[in-house]
């Protein structure tokens, strides 16, 4: 058996690097970004964060900003596990894998933006429980460090398992994944929470310190996750042939739909908050929106983009509620890209960057990252993407039996294999 | 199977290779670091000095003296002793360097001893010493006395609690003029700034030292 | 993309040619995975390129170094040598660094008189000559004087960056701000590896050996108190304080987080941290809050007291006071 498996991933290693010129392209560049990103981070571990744009006032930058948005996507794969295996949908169960995948890269990403905001990655050690010193349950950090690999675990395990079995023919034992699936339900929603959390629990920064973010973060990443599977579907039934209904597509743009309509209600509730009852704690919120005078100057980096950000979530809403409009594939597509784009401001820089303005010291200080700054996080999502695209490229062969266990004994044994079926 | 295989390997494999990243920087930095062992000259700083400024606004407690010329001479040699009421007229000759603004007490010999110019004078006319101008300031100032005393007005340097080493306690008279006792606006230290993308060197401009 | 609609039969077809049960792979094959392979290791020679210019990193004693709490004395004298050696390789000067352990029955607490202070900034230097932040770094001071109108408390309408001839100016009140050693200090509680905490004597320290650098304190913090080590310290040898403590002064490594500590190389010798000593105006007042009869108690209890958000129960062990 052990053989069997040892036989499956040297396989699938060299189903890794046989692709069409398109797949070589893709990945290639993907790698060279990735590399790229990679020579800039060895920079930064030598030179230190002195390269980023962060400062002691805005103490976290682009790094945490993307960190926050692919947590939401991480757990956006709920959305297409609870109506695969709660409701039994067929057609989210043929594709329930592809979203569980899609958390799993996410978490990576999650974890190498933390690593690369770390000042000290050589000592990301001191984590370990027992070896260490983890400070759980008292820091948000730690909790959100065990949820983080918790998930990846759970998924990493559910996708294995599945696949797997599918590579070997068998049905898979429902003992061995469904009570996996049930945490991992649980798991999705709460790694969210924990990073509002993350953010709810200071008490210094009166713009993260409001008891909406976590329902916020749900509300946006619920949109998010989603809106970048149905892109990323109709890329896998076009260059990969798996046929993916009409049916699961629309399905996704349901939860899309609501989604979207929820977060932007949250959002309405959180400025109304802000700016009705104009408190001192509400000269973060000013800054995002109108931008703040200090002193005789006027600082207001962040205007354009939140308003860029709210106007694309708004235009998305509003292709989404005409239903008419929404099912054409065209233009579910372009709501799909402008919420995401919308959320990744309004959840990453929209949410990290105004905590810290004004400073608690009543200072303004603004943010923009750096060159280094922006080749390192382009790295990770080229990595990220680069490892999606790589399960994708042996999940899909196996799922549609082309790559199986089977094709590897051949016609001669396939006594044997229905033994193993059996 | 497959599963718990995959599954351990992925969650070993994040902290792995995360802790070989560090053991290659740790031992690049080891082979710069145990090459040179220090063997070059160290710089010690001498014990005495001070790094910083500590010396009070207003010097030395001073006895009551007069300068002129450079040297200072005792009031005795020009005063026998003062007679009848001197007003706040009477800042002329010596002493009309003075800058004279005491609240209501406006009278010199409401201080000073008529019959000894070299000291002072309390109350019930008995003679305070000319080097302890504390117990003057106490006539009047008593609350501030009690909290001079107590330590929390004024500055004293050394120990923070007098049994844990030596304490020097600064008198009135180091950081109040007794002729205009509120305490004088000083230069103050450039400002800060704010972040490092704000300092000097990084404006463009060059450093000025 | 036409001909890839039907790729997965094609990767199929390619996996099957290179399995171990056909004839074995061909010289074409050989050829691109030894290309292959020999892109790979540039790539990675490439991408980890900067890392030979790495003067800084940790040696592996460091490495491995345990958290302060779990150290015996053998092992702190070995790391304190360890330490001395370093600054003595890196700065060329000859140090002291101790781990001055608290004094019993001592709880530090701070008063500041703000009708006395002038915003001198005296305290800014003195703090900054005395625990080794390079002079030309005045970001990276512990301590910022917030010049404000006499009718406001309201740190926002501040201003940190006065200049003026002459303080104070009329119509002005100033408030310095430095750690305020909280009792339910919110950065210690948010830190994921517990480098950070408070000692006995009521001083939130960093082990800057332990601290990894992730800010979340700062982050935490509602004085805006920490400060973070984006380079490595740079110093003239005569610029450098020898007297260093484990926990407070020494110099610092780059990445990690450090911030006031009430001088404690200083204060648990029993001397005055640098800031009250070179106040000009006796505005700071330093003592033990346990001792009944002494300074900080006289004041608490006949003073009007002011804590810095006290909205935030903090409970900090720092007080300003006003005198009318």
């Amino acid at each position: 058996m052990l053989r069997d498996y040892i036989v499956f991933l040297a396989r699938a290693f060299v189903l890794s690097f046989s692709g069409s010129r398109l797949f070589y392209a893709w990945m290639a560049l993907l790698t060279v970004v990735a590399a790229i990103g990679g020579h800039v981070f060895c920079r930064q571990l030598v030179d230190g964060l002195e390269l980023t744009g962060m400062t002691d006032q805005i103490s976290w930058g682009v790094y945490i900003a993307n960190f926050t948005f692919l947590v939401g996507l991480a757990a956006a794969a709920v959305m297409l596990v609870i109506p695969a295996y709660i409701y039994r949908n067929q057609d989210m169960h043929d594709v329930v894998l592809f979203g569980e995948l899609l958390a799993i890269a996410a978490i990576i990403m999650c974890l190498l933006f933390v690593t690369v905001d770390l000042g000290r990655p050589d000592r990301f050690w001191h984590m370990t429980p027992y070896l260490g010193k983890f400070n759980f349950p008292s820091s948000m950090l730690a909790w959100d460090v065990v949820v983080l690999l918790g998930y990846l675990l759970v998924n990493v395990h559910i996708c294995g398992y599945l696949l797997y079995m599918k590579y070997l023919g068998r049905k898979a034992t429902p003992l061995f994944y469904m009570p996996f699936i049930i945490i991992s339900i649980a798991w999705a929603v709460s790694i969210h929470t924990v990073t509002a959390f993350l953010y709810v629990g200071l008490v210094g920064r009166p713009f993260w310190n409001t008891a909406i973010v976590a329902p916020r973060f749900l509300g946006s990443a619920f949109t998010a996750g989603p809106g970048i599977l149905i892109i990323a579907f109709q890329i896998i039934r076009y260059y990969m042939g798996y046929q993916i209904s009409d049916r699961a597509i629309h399905t996704l743009r349901n939860i899309v739909t609501a989604s979207l309509l929820i977060n932007l209600f949250l959002l309405s509730c959180e400025t109304y908050k802000e700016f009705y009852a104009a408190s001192s704690h509400s000269s973060s919120a000013r800054y995002l929106f109108f931008g703040l005078e200090h002193l005789g100057h006027y600082y207001g980096k962040l205007v354009p983009w939140i308003w860029t950000a709210v106007l694309m979530q708004l235009a998305a809403g509003i292709i989404l509620i005409i239903p008419p409009v929404a099912r054409k594939i065209v233009f579910l597509n372009i709501a799909c890209v402008l919420a995401n784009i919308g959320i990744w401001i309004e959840k990453g820089m929209g949410m990290v960057v105004p905590g810290f303005v004004p400073t608690p010291q009543g200072t303004v200080v603004e943010y923009a990252p750096t060159w280094s700054e922006t080749l390192i996080c382009l790295g990770i999502w080229a990595f990220g993407l680069l490892l999606f695209s790589w399960m994708l490229h042996l999940a899909v062969p196996i799922m549609m039996g082309k790559f199986s266990f089977r094709d590897r004994v051949g016609v001669a044994t396939e006594a044997e294999s229905k033994a193993y079926a059996a | 199977m497959g599963g718990l295989i995959m599954y351990l390997y992925s969650f070993a494999g994040f902290p792995v290779l995360v802790s070989a990243l560090a053991l290659l920087m740790c031992s690049v930095s080891c082979s710069s670091f145990q090459n040179q062992a220090a063997a070059t000259a160290l710089y010690e700083r001498p014990q005495a000095l001070q790094p910083y400024d500590i010396a009070p606004v207003r010097g030395p407690t001073r006895a009551l003296r007069l300068h002129r010329d450079g040297d200072e001479y005792p009031c005795t040699s020009c005063h026998e002793g003062f007679t009848g009421d001197l007003g706040q007229a009477a800042l002329e000759g010596e002493h009309n360097n003075l800058t004279f603004n005491h609240g209501l007490n406006l009278r010199c010999l409401n201080c000073h001893n008529p019959a000894n110019p070299d000291t002072y004078v309390y109350h019930d006319g008995s003679e305070i010493p000319g080097d302890t101008p504390t117990r003057l300031c106490a006539k009047c100032h008593g609350p501030h006395y009690h909290e001079w005393q107590i330590g929390i007005h004024g500055r004293s340097n050394g120990a923070w609690s007098a049994g844990l080493g030596p304490q020097t306690v600064l008198d009135c008279v180091q950081c109040h003029d007794p002729h205009r006792p509120s305490f004088q606006p000083i230069e103050p230290e450039p400002p800060p700034v704010l972040t490092r993308f704000d300092l000097p060197a990084r404006q463009g401009h060059a450093h000025a030292e | 993309m036409p001909n890839d609609s039907d790729d997965p039969s094609r990767t199929g077809s390619s996996s099957c040619r290179a399995d171990p049960g056909q004839e074995g792979m061909g010289r074409r094959e050989l050829l691109k995975a030894g290309m292959g392979t020999m892109a790979a290791l540039a790539t990675l020679a490439g991408v980890t390129a900067p890392l030979l210019s790495l003067r800084d990193g940790p040696s592996l004693d460091e490495f491995l170094q345990r958290h302060y709490t779990q150290l015996t004395p053998e092992m702190m004298e070995k790391i304190l040598a360890r330490i001395e050696h370093e600054i003595a390789f890196r700065y060329g000067v000859k140090t002291s660094v101790r781990d001055y352990k608290p004094i019993p029955d001592v709880e530090f607490a701070y008063a500041l008189n703000l009708n006395r202070c002038n915003g001198s900034r005296r305290c800014v230097y003195a703090c900054m000559k005395e625990n080794n932040i390079p002079l030309d770094h005045p970001e990276q001071a512990y301590i910022r004087v917030v010049e404000l109108d006499n009718d406001s408390l309201d740190l926002e309408e501040g201003n940190v960056l006065y200049n003026h001839d002459q303080v104070p100016q009329e119509g002005k009140y100033y408030i310095p701000i430095q750690c305020q050693q909280c009792r339910k200090p919110p950065c210690t509680k948010v830190c994921p590896v517990q480098a950070t905490w408070t000692e006995p004597d009521g001083v939130t320290v960093i082990d800057y050996n332990w601290c990894i650098g992730c800010r979340y304190c700062m982050a935490a913090c509602p004085y805006e108190a920490r400060r973070f080590n984006w380079s490595r310290p740079k110093f003239e040898p005569e610029q450098i304080n020898p007297d260093m403590g484990y926990l407070s002064n020494r110099i610092r490594p780059r990445g990690v987080v450090e911030k006031c500590h009430f001088c404690l190389h200083r204060t648990r010798q029993g001397k005055n941290p640098a800031c009250a000593e070179a106040c000009p105006t006796g505005a700071r007042v330093f003592g033990n809050i346990r001792d009944p009869k002494g300074k900080i108690n006289f004041i608490l209890k006949n003073k009007r007291v002011y804590i810095l958000k006290a909205d935030a129960k903090t409970i900090p062990r720092f007080y300003y006071f006003f005198d009318r």
